[in-house]
């Protein structure tokens, strides 16, 4: 059961972080930042 | 879980991070294409996200040993299962926000008008759409596994070269040798794995074949086949892990099947597995014959004692067939002389059903064991334990002191069984680290 709570966090985490990647990227590539 | 396990696990879950991210990262770095509005550029890094997680989904389900062994297989399949949804959340993210911002798009599914590199997007798509329905709704369709696992791999292989095709001919983000150079190598990578799976893995199988040498029928409608090893050592595994079974076709034929060992482990040269007739593969185990040709893949699983050694008592919880990895525990653990406290709490429809009832009985002498068996339909004059396993019973028959870190409890039965248990056991102040499922639900 913990190692799926793990597993668990570990996708919500790599989500986030491309997400969060992918966002960077648009408002970079827009000329936003 | 100890401390080389715990280091590897890392290692394995930075690279993990690494490969996700890199593509998208990799976007940012070196000569850019010109820029286009926010909501266009968006759609294009979740897909660039999407198709990183999807290519690793490759190594996830390749059975390399090394990536496996720090975390289990049945936690690997898992984490595939939510990863890949994941994947196609973004990936799906990709055309939808283009046909909401830019209807215009929409005009890009006509496959007859499309140019090339939307219908190689498109079709990456509907592959990856029907990878996904027939993955999770695959009982439902009543899809039969091997079927299923070869579909499985030929739509995931489609979806996955298509939506690099679809990068390569749109040419955004791909605009200089070396990002060329690195989707390559991602490929080449994505078909090594399946090389190794499809090619190197049953090689090394047929290699190292085995033969039946019983098939003696348990209670339970299970079965435990027995074999051994032609021409090599056998397989040393840790008790409560699994193999690979192949039966009946050669190990290039992707046919095979996961049970755990029922054998103790300290009999490399002689394993045996005990499955249940459950339909497909399972009813054709008691027509097996003494000296048919059979190939494993294994040992696989972070299941089992050995990896909690530094337990004082062991709780074993199973339900139905799961009793089959805590009997090659406790077999295990009878044959090191081991006088560690133990405790089987083990469910059943039926006295009758009940697998290994008797060699349970013989085994409680040899070791300092504590049997508990719980039938959901008792014999009239049954005084053990009836209905399901509760948290009132666990309570009654988990041992008192519950110190953490000082017992390790092994869970394996059907899902529900499972999910019940898990749920008391917590409501029990037993620490999460305490306890260990195996789940066999791997599709």
């Amino acid at each position: 059961m913990i190692r799926r709570k793990y597993a668990n966090g570990l996708v919500i985490g790599l989500g986030i972080l491309l997400l969060l990647l992918s966002i960077l990227i648009a408002l970079s590539q827009s000329g936003v930042l | 879980m100890n401390r080389n396990y715990r280091y590897r696990g890392l290692f394995w879950i930075g690279t993990l991070i690494v490969f996700s991210v890199a593509p998208v990262v990799l976007m940012l770095v070196g000569p850019r294409p010109v820029g286009k509005p926010f909501w266009r550029e968006l759609s294009v890094a979740l897909g660039f996200s999407g198709l990183a997680l999807m290519s690793l989904q490759f190594a996830l389900t390749a059975r390399l040993h090394s990536v496996k062994e720090p975390f289990g297989s049945d936690i690997v399949y898992f984490f595939h299962h939510k990863i890949s949804l994941l994947a196609f959340g973004l990936i799906l993210a990709h055309p939808l926000s283009l046909f909401i911002f830019y209807p215009s798009t929409l005009g890009l599914l006509n496959l007859a008008t499309a140019p090339w590199r939307a219908r190689a997007g498109v079709v990456s798509l509907l592959a990856l759409i029907g990878l996904i329905v027939f993955s999770v709704y695959r009982k439902q369709l009543k899809i039969e596994y091997n079927r299923w696992r070869i579909w499985h791999g030929i739509l995931a292989i489609v979806a996955t070269l298509l939506a690099l095709g679809h990068i390569f001919l749109v040419g955004n983000y791909v605009n200089t040798p070396w990002k060329r150079a690195l989707w390559i190598v991602y490929a080449i990578a994505w078909v090594g794995m399946l090389l190794y799976m499809r090619v190197i893995r049953p090689l090394e199988m047929l290699s190292h074949p085995w033969e039946v040498e019983e098939v003696k029928a348990e209670r339970g409608l299970s079965w435990t086949l027995t074999l051994k090893p032609v021409g090599h050592a056998g397989m040393q595994f840790m008790p409560g892990q699994f193999a690979w079974l192949t039966a009946w076709n050669s190990p290039f034929a992707d046919t095979e099947n996961p049970f755990s060992f029922s054998s103790s482990a300290e009999s490399p040269a002689r394993v045996s597995f005990t499955i249940k007739q459950l339909g497909d593969f399972t009813a054709t185990i008691k027509d097996m014959k003494p000296g048919q040709r059979v190939y494993l893949d294994g040992p696989f699983g972070a299941f089992g004692i050995d990896r909690q050694d530094h337990a004082e008592e062991f709780v074993f919880i199973a339900g139905g067939i799961g009793i089959t990895p805590m009997m090659s525990m406790l077999k295990t653990l009878a044959d090191r002389a081991d006088q560690r406290p133990l405790t089987l709490i083990y469910a059943g429809r039926t006295w009758d059903e009940l697998t290994f009832r008797e060699e349970l009985q013989e085994l409680a002498h040899r070791l300092n064991l504590k049997l508990y068996f719980v039938l959901e339909r008792p014999p009239e004059d049954w005084d053990g334990e009836t209905g399901f396993v509760t948290h009132a019973m666990l309570d009654r028959l988990l041992p008192e002191d519950r110190t953490p870190n000082r017992m390790e409890i092994f869970i394996c039965g059907p899902p529900p069984m499972m999910n019940a248990v898990e749920k008391a056991l917590l409501h029990l102040n037993i620490p999460l680290e305490d306890f260990h499922s195996e789940r066999f639900d791997l599709v």
